[in-house]
This record gives structure tokens, sequence and C-alpha cells, in this order.
């Protein structure tokens, strides 16, 4: 059986904007009742796509100097920024995806 | 129903055990498959035969959803499945040693769906769509594991 939405629930987090050089630097924004735990999100997505890094709080940082992402929490929205160097540009834009996927996804199992 | 198949190889500067442990993590798959929003629920966790778990598929906004099973899983050769609900389809990446790189293959084979085919493209624009993704999976996997 093939079910279809038009309207998916994982649409509940934005890329606001997204500026690309030498490095990717993308911002989101995820509207959500209760902050989910990003770090355990985004280190996650991370070990399955072999980047090691190093969770802080309110940030992982990439090994390596490969970058990082952050997430600021506000009253009914989280501000997300990741910015990821040191990779080609076709790869920093594979991981952008995962991760923005991650975020999506995982948003709807924790609730 | 009618069938279709898309096909497409390419070498990776990496080792075939590391290309195979990569794909053979089904959770691993939206990394590099365009369009596939949702990996959950596998089970067991490592790929074996009978291994299961169900998938998002976001085709060009709508949102299709299923079941897949493993069917074949042999390190660091071929790793297979089908997807049983949602657009039924077999999946089979071949992994061959090509010096001290990996020549990788994926074959899909599907089910053309009458209905979404007459709804949305004629069924040559269809495969052509379907050919064009399995390209553009294997050089996401090249680009994931090279760069």
């Amino acid at each position: 059986m093939i079910r279809l939405r038009f309207f998916h629930p994982g649409r509940r987090v934005w890329r606001v904007s997204r500026r690309s050089d030498d490095a990717l630097e993308e911002s989101w924004v995820a509207f959500r009742r209760v902050p989910p735990h990003w770090e355990k999100i985004f280190s996650s997505t991370l070990d399955l796509i072999w980047l090691s890094h190093t969770p802080q709080p309110g940030h992982i940082q990439l090994n390596d100097e490969r970058g990082f992402i952050t997430w600021h929490e506000c009253r009914w929205v989280t501000r997300i920024t990741i910015r990821l160097q040191g990779f080609s540009a076709a790869k920093q834009s594979l991981v952008a995806t995962t991760l923005l996927k991650a975020a999506r996804f995982h948003l709807l199992e924790e609730e | 129903m009618p069938t279709g198949k898309a096909s497409h190889s390419a070498t990776i500067s990496a080792p075939p055990q590391k290309v195979y442990d990569y794909v053979a993590e089904a959770s691993r798959a939206t990394s590099f498959i365009p369009g596939l929003s949702r990996i959950h629920n596998v089970q067991p966790a490592t790929a074996q035969p009978g291994q299961t778990w169900e998938y998002e598929f976001d085709w060009f906004g709508l949102v299709v959803s299923g079941n897949s099973k493993c069917i074949r899983s042999e390190r660091p050769r071929v790793f297979e499945f089908q997807t049983i609900t949602g657009n039924p389809s077999t999946w089979t990446y071949k992994i061959e040693p090509n010096g001290a790189n990996a020549q990788v293959t994926l074959d899909v084979q599907y089910e053309i769906p009458g209905n979404v085919v007459a709804r949305f493209a004629s069924q040559p624009v269809f495969e052509k769509m379907n050919q064009d993704r399995a390209r553009e999976i294997i050089s996401n996997l090249k680009t994931m594991l090279e760069s």
C-alpha cells in the first residue's frame, strides 16, 4: 500500500538561509513545543555517517576543523546554525541535508 | 504490472569492505539516497537476511512510506533488499574489488505503478527519472566515501 501525504509533519524544521563559498553555512528554524535533545540527534547522525566530532553544551564541534553545529533555544523555536568546511562542496551539501533530515524526523519520533 | 530497471556503476576510491559497510547500514541510506526522508524500526540492528525496516520517501512532494526487507547480505560483495509495501522494488548493491578500489553497481528493479504514471508522467519519463536517481545515488555514495 502506498500512503500519500501532501503536508508532511516533518515540515516544521525550515532552512532559512544558506551561504556557500569554501564553507557551507546554513541557518534553520525548528518549531517545537519542547526542545528536543539536539546533541543526541546530531551526534548520532554524525556517528552514522562516520564524521568524528566533539559534543559540548549547546554545540558540536566537528573534529579536524571541519565545522560546527550550534543551537539556541527561544520560547517556541530553536535556531540552528551549521557550518561545514574542509570537504568538497558536494559532500558539504549532502552532510547538511542528512542533518536536516535528522532534525526533522527525530522531532517526530520524540513526540 | 509492468516492471522497469535502473542501473548505474562507478569506481569508488575505497576498499570494498568500507563501501559495503556504508551501504549495508539501513539507517545510513538517508545520507545518499535523494528523497529518502526517514528510515526507522530497523530490526535487528545488523544487516542480515530477514532484517526489516520502515521507510519514508519524498517523491516530488508526495510521501511514499512502506516496509523493506533485506534478502541478501554477503560482506563485502552483495547487499540486496526489497521494498515490500509502498512501491515494490528490489535493490541490489554489487561491490567488486578493482585494485585497491571498489567497483559498485546498483541495480533497481521496480514495478511501474500505472496510477502514478498516468497522473504525473509518461512511462519513459518515469523510467528516465529512476535511471537518473540511480546515477545520483551512486554519485552521492562516491562523494560521501571519497571526499
